[in-house]
């Protein structure tokens, strides 16, 4: 990781772009998941009483990409749905198993937020999607942590 | 550019020239000029249209409109048509915001009449008009009214009471687009756009009050009812969370399709399906769905500053002469018939930051613009003006009757709020211009401040010396609400 960031805002002229780390695949995610809420809301977490659990499973042969997609795709469903800032996220199990008789990859999280107060929160950013434009996981073996761009329209 | 391999060909055309080698089947076309000409060749969105060209199907050439931009698949102000046998279609060439657009009011007010009013008006529009998420819709629809809404569009508000009649003939296929199938939007789609009708969003999306300071084509003014000074109402927004769902939904079902049809890409967002294939077909039906929300959201809002408009007067509508001048989707896929080697051919033409511009005599434009041509309403930003500009004869030949759709942005939002305070931003703006400006993020605005994007007028030159768009009003920001 850079200087031990999760993520970095990158410049991006038409829209909006993170750069994520994590010395797992696992925290990759989280994080990535922590940059597209910044980009929302630079809000501290204070009161994280709602938890919705996530679970995504596919029966298709699907790449980390776009499983990170399908992930951050899930979180702002439910952010726009139930209109809640999450700010902590939980991986607690990512499977990828792309095998030609029975592909099957399974992501289990946890996210926890608030509820949107307007007069508490301001929304910087309305996310209206992740983006497959550059996207590539990479490990960097000189860090050793896993890093991904991440172009975000808004 | 040499080793680009871009060519000018006349002063306001450059050409990247086909190369095969770069799986190209068609050449390059971008309007501009040499100045921003430089800044696209910098930002290497040339390799966004030559990704765009390398899609199966697409006929005469990529196009770009002079207010190019690095975007992500499609560059932003992007235009292909592509083969209805065998060409695609693709939800990057569209984008998120499906049928985001833009519509613009007249009223009769001079400047004037109103002048001492803006502020409250304002004010009670920016109170009363949902803006983003976490603000509470004003409508809350059911599955089959929204499934209602997806089939109707704009003719949905008019039987509920929210939109007017007598706009429709001033909405892009009269309020109704017509290839809709409710049944390819996903439930999560659904849930999206389920509280978002009749909202603004965020971003670049506006409410403006505005003035004509310089009229430009006298008999297209008068078709449009236009006059020096007077007051008109401009309105940004798109299909909101049910556009965006659609179109991410639809980005994985092509990520597949496009490996059964063996479509190989130059980048994963470019994903697509063959036109006539089953997921192509459903992913245009639920992009007419969103075509259709759109349209009626922009309907709804406008009823509701209309609203406020009564009640800041004491008149109807009609009293105050209040009506669309045009309505028009600059995200969005359709079906268009066009001349090409001197036959007719149908094709399926993408527009990702871009607007129609149909000519004189076009089948679709409207009886009363019959003789000038489609209007072409073009934003610039909350500081400086924005322009109302007609489609052109020419446009039919040298860009799929596609014409530019604002100005594009020149600072990165990071970039633009490092450099410029919103609270400062809005001081200034009012005492150096008397523009009120109104918004739920002071971080949000910095955003948007005119700094961050290039000079409109340089982009409506560009597009009218390249033929693609005729100017017929100038128009200058009184107002500004901000999602």
């Amino acid at each position: 990781m850079v200087s031990g960031k999760n993520f970095e805002v990158i410049d991006y002229t038409s829209d909006v772009k993170i750069k994520a780390y994590g010395k797992t695949m696992e925290e990759l995610f989280e994080n990535s998941a922590r940059g597209m809420f910044f980009l929302i809301s630079e809000n501290d977490a204070s009161d994280l009483k709602v938890i919705q659990k996530i679970s995504i499973s596919t029966k298709h042969k699907v790449t980390c990409e776009e499983l990170l997609v399908f992930w951050l795709e899930r979180l702002l469903f439910y952010h726009e749905t139930k209109k809640i800032l999450y700010f902590n996220f939980k991986i607690n199990s990512l499977l990828l198993e792309n095998n030609d008789e029975n592909p099957c990859s399974v992501l289990e999280a946890e996210a926890s937020g608030e509820k949107i107060n307007m007069k508490k929160h301001e929304i910087l950013n309305h996310i209206k999607g992740p983006t497959y434009h550059d996207l590539k996981i990479i490990y960097n073996s000189k860090s050793k942590v896993f890093e991904a761009n991440i172009i975000f329209d808004v | 550019m040499d080793e680009k391999n871009v060519i000018k060909t006349d002063d306001y055309k450059f050409e990247v020239v086909m190369d095969k080698e770069k799986g190209m089947n068609v050449p390059g076309i971008i309007f501009s000029n040499d100045l921003l000409m430089e800044k696209v060749l910098q930002e290497e969105t040339i390799n966004q249209v030559i990704n765009v060209a390398s899609l199966p199907g697409i006929v005469k050439a990529s196009y770009a409109m002079p207010d190019i931009h690095y975007g992500y698949g499609f560059p932003i102000g992007g235009v292909a048509a592509f083969d209805m046998e065998d060409g695609i279609i693709s939800p990057g060439g569209v984008g998120f915001d499906i049928a985001c657009g833009v519509r613009i009011l007249r009223t009769d007010f001079e400047f004037s009449d109103i002048k001492n009013k803006i502020a409250p008006l304002m004010e009670n529009i920016f109170r009363n008009v949902p803006k983003g998420v976490g603000t509470k819709g004003r409508l809350k629809l059911s599955d089959r009214e929204m499934k209602d809404i997806f089939l109707k569009g704009v003719l949905w508000t008019v039987k509920n009471n929210c939109g007017y009649e007598e706009n429709l003939a001033h909405i892009e296929e009269n309020g109704t687009f017509p290839d809709a199938v409710p049944d390819y939007v996903s439930m999560e789609a659904l849930e999206r756009g389920r509280d978002q009708l009749g909202s603004l969003g965020s971003g670049n999306h506006f409410v403006e009050i505005q003035k004509v300071c310089e009229i430009f084509d006298s008999k297209a003014s008068e078709a449009m009812g236009i006059f020096e000074n007077q007051i008109l109402i401009m309105i940004h927004s798109g299909s909101r969370g049910l556009g965006h769902q659609i179109c991410s939904d639809y980005l994985k079902v092509m990520q597949a399709a496009s490996s059964k049809y063996n479509i190989s890409l130059r980048d994963r967002q470019l994903a697509c399906a063959p036109l006539g294939s089953p997921e192509g077909v459903k992913y245009f039906k639920a992009m007419g769905c969103a075509v259709n929300f759109a349209m009626a959201n922009r309907e709804c809002l406008s009823y509701w500053v209309i609203q406020e408009f009564e009640k800041m007067f004491s008149k109807s509508y009609r009293k105050m002469g209040i009506g669309l001048i045009y309505d028009i989707s600059h995200n969005v896929a359709k079906v268009e018939k066009h001349s090409i080697d001197n036959k007719i051919k149908t094709l399926c033409v993408h527009r990702k930051g871009a607007t129609r511009s149909f000519g004189p005599g076009h089948e679709s434009v409207p009886d009363d613009y019959k003789s000038i041509g489609q209007p072409v309403i073009i934003p610039g930003d909350m500081g400086r003006y924005s322009y109302i500009m007609t489609g052109t004869k020419k446009a039919m030949s040298e860009s799929m009757g596609s014409s530019c759709h604002g100005a594009g942005r020149l600072l990165s939002r990071s970039g633009a709020k490092r450099k410029i305070n919103g609270s400062e931003l809005k001081k200034e703006l009012f005492s150096k211009k008397g523009i009120i400006v109104l918004a739920n993020s002071m971080a949000g605005l910095a955003e948007e401040a005119p700094q961050a994007y290039k000079d409109v007028a340089e982009i409506v030159d560009i597009a009218e010396n390249a033929g693609l768009s005729k100017k017929v009003a100038k128009l200058v920001p009184l107002g500004v609400i901000k999602g």
